[in-house]
């Protein structure tokens, strides 16, 4: 908690779905896993966030937390290190992509609205938590924000996405992420205490059934979404 | 408990002047009992050749259980070849003050070595609560083929908690790092996004210089397994099942994408299957077996 930089408008401007950067065309994994049958109504709809929100999003928020840490020291030699380790905790070769896609979507966007030295401080593609490390940092949020920004974007995607691939309505998808919300805090708040732990030593949750859908994810007709 | 482990394998010669690889060093504590064993079933990287050092490990009480700590630490040095399989699958069991088990497992394979590891699977017994890590350092011309199978809860029991990371390092860098925590109190693991309703779920991992390890492109085994290329080097073969003999069967078609020596030749299946069995195939087309 006391990591918390208090409620800013950067914040909200950060988590809003409508900042142009792409995520819209990706469900996170939920569109092959509704095609295997694995979701098919509201509880494992709040299952599959839950999960996916604990396990990637947390490992996720735990990056993007000491990468915004570390844009605040300006040590941009511990970000390529952190962008690099972020590798070896994605067994998928699309998850990886995808993630790489949506970083780069995330610091060009923010280039053009909001040009800032950080944002480009790694050349080339970085992965999309290292991306909202340094987008947090431009706007001097802090590692906390960085990790909740990170998880709730790991659950708000998919949550999306499942209007388009469930049939289901709008209340019931946000009541599944409102439940999230206390599990989202506390997650964000142990993901802020590591941010200067070694780059080795950060969560590596993995997620079995998200590694093998993502690759099915490729093969399926007619998808609505790229991911 | 506590049980330290130690295991060291060396390159030699023989009388006639052959590589050799024996077994230099072999301390045993405890329950964790190391024995050198002779070839057993088809194996992965070795084909059956009498020159390589092999070592089993059998568990030589129940457990771990919890309040255990164990470790064992393996150097397979330089040149040499070390099979390390598993007597029995290990039953991890909840102690009786509670508490949690712990093994550590740390694994140094040096230049032109080559490690082949088999454990058997890992079985969450209902209660307990398990810490299982595992790093490994290979050389940058070192080969391993590693499988690591999980099986949540006894038949038909609930799941104990298991806590499982695996750490490999490649010439000093990370090249793969995953942890799993799953059972009661672990959030989301029941999740379909993380094991769902699977009770059985395991990986191999393959890491060396080979072109059939590196340059891979990512391929789907049936439904629920798939072969996943390494960002850095090596590849993982990931699957989940129902039961243990489903799991293995997706593990080893996993496998048998590398080819040879990553691929072992395997033993013909049991069972008569219609389309391989020469008698089966003649009878198959027999017209009075139609429906029989």
């Amino acid at each position: 908690m006391a990591d918390r930089t208090g409620l800013s408008a950067a914040l909200l401007l950060l988590g809003d779905g409508r900042l142009p950067f792409g995520g819209y065309a990706h469900s996170g994994g939920l569109e092959a896993t509704v095609r295997a049958a694995r979701v098919t109504d509201a509880a494992s709809l709040r299952s599959f966030l839950e999960g996916r929100a604990a396990t990637a999003g947390y490992v996720a928020g735990c990056f993007a937390a000491a990468c915004c840490d570390a844009a605040l020291a300006d040590d941009v030699a511990r970000i390529r290190l952190l962008d690099a380790e972020f590798d070896t905790r994605m067994p998928s070769p699309s998850n990886r992509e995808v993630s790489r896609t949506l970083g780069r979507q995330l610091v060009r966007a923010l280039s053009s609205i909001h040009a800032h030295a950080l944002l480009n401080c790694v050349s080339g593609a970085v992965h999309q938590p290292i991306a909202y490390g340094l987008a947090a940092a431009s706007f001097g949020l802090g590692p906390w924000d960085a990790a909740a920004l990170m998880l709730y974007d790991s659950v708000s995607g998919p949550a999306a996405a499942a209007l388009k691939v469930l049939s289901t309505d709008p209340f019931t998808v946000q009541s599944a992420v409102a439940e999230l919300v206390p599990l989202l805090d506390e997650l964000a708040d142990d993901a802020a205490s590591r941010r200067a732990g070694a780059a080795d030593e950060l969560p590596a949750l993995g997620s079995p059934l998200l590694d093998i859908t993502a690759e099915q994810h490729r093969g399926l007709e007619a998808r609505l979404f790229a991911s | 408990m506590t049980a330290r482990a130690r295991l060291t394998t060396t390159r030699a010669h023989s009388d006639d002047g052959t590589p050799v690889s024996r077994v230099a060093r072999l301390r045993t504590e405890g329950p964790l009992a190391l024995r050198p064993v002779g070839a057993r079933g088809p194996e992965p990287l070795v084909r059956a050749d009498a020159r390589v050092a092999r070592v089993a490990l059998a568990s030589g009480a129940a457990g771990p259980l919890g309040g255990d700590d164990f470790s064992l630490e393996v150097r397979v040095g330089e040149g040499s070849t070390l099979v390390l399989s598993e007597v029995s699958s290990t039953l991890l069991l909840p102690g009786p003050h509670g508490g949690r088990s712990r093994m550590r497992i740390a694994i140094t394979v040096e230049s032109g070595a080559t490690f082949s590891w088999r454990p058997e699977p890992l079985i969450a017994v209902r209660g307990c609560h398990h810490v299982h890590e595992i790093d490994v350092d290979l050389a940058p011309d070192a080969r391993m083929i590693m499988r690591d199978e999980v099986v949540l809860g006894r038949y038909g029991e609930e799941s104990g908690r298991l806590s499982q990371r695996v750490r490999i390092r490649r010439d000093g860098h990370s090249i793969y790092q995953q942890r799993l925590d799953l059972g009661p109190g672990a959030p989301g693991w029941r999740s379909p996004a993380v094991v769902g309703g699977y009770t059985c779920l395991g990986n191999v991992l393959a890491v060396g210089p080979d072109e059939s390890v590196t340059g891979r492109v990512a391929q789907l085994i049936g439904d629920t397994a798939a072969l996943l290329p390494l960002r850095r080097s090596g590849l993982v073969i990931n699957a989940l099942a129902d039961d243990t003999v489903g799991l293995r069967r997706l593990l080893e078609d996993g496998t048998d994408l590398l080819g040879e020596p990553w691929s072992p030749p395997r033993l013909p299946k049991q069972g008569l299957n219609a389309e391989s069995h020469p008698v089966m195939t003649r009878l198959a087309g027999h017209p009075d077996l139609v429906e029989r």
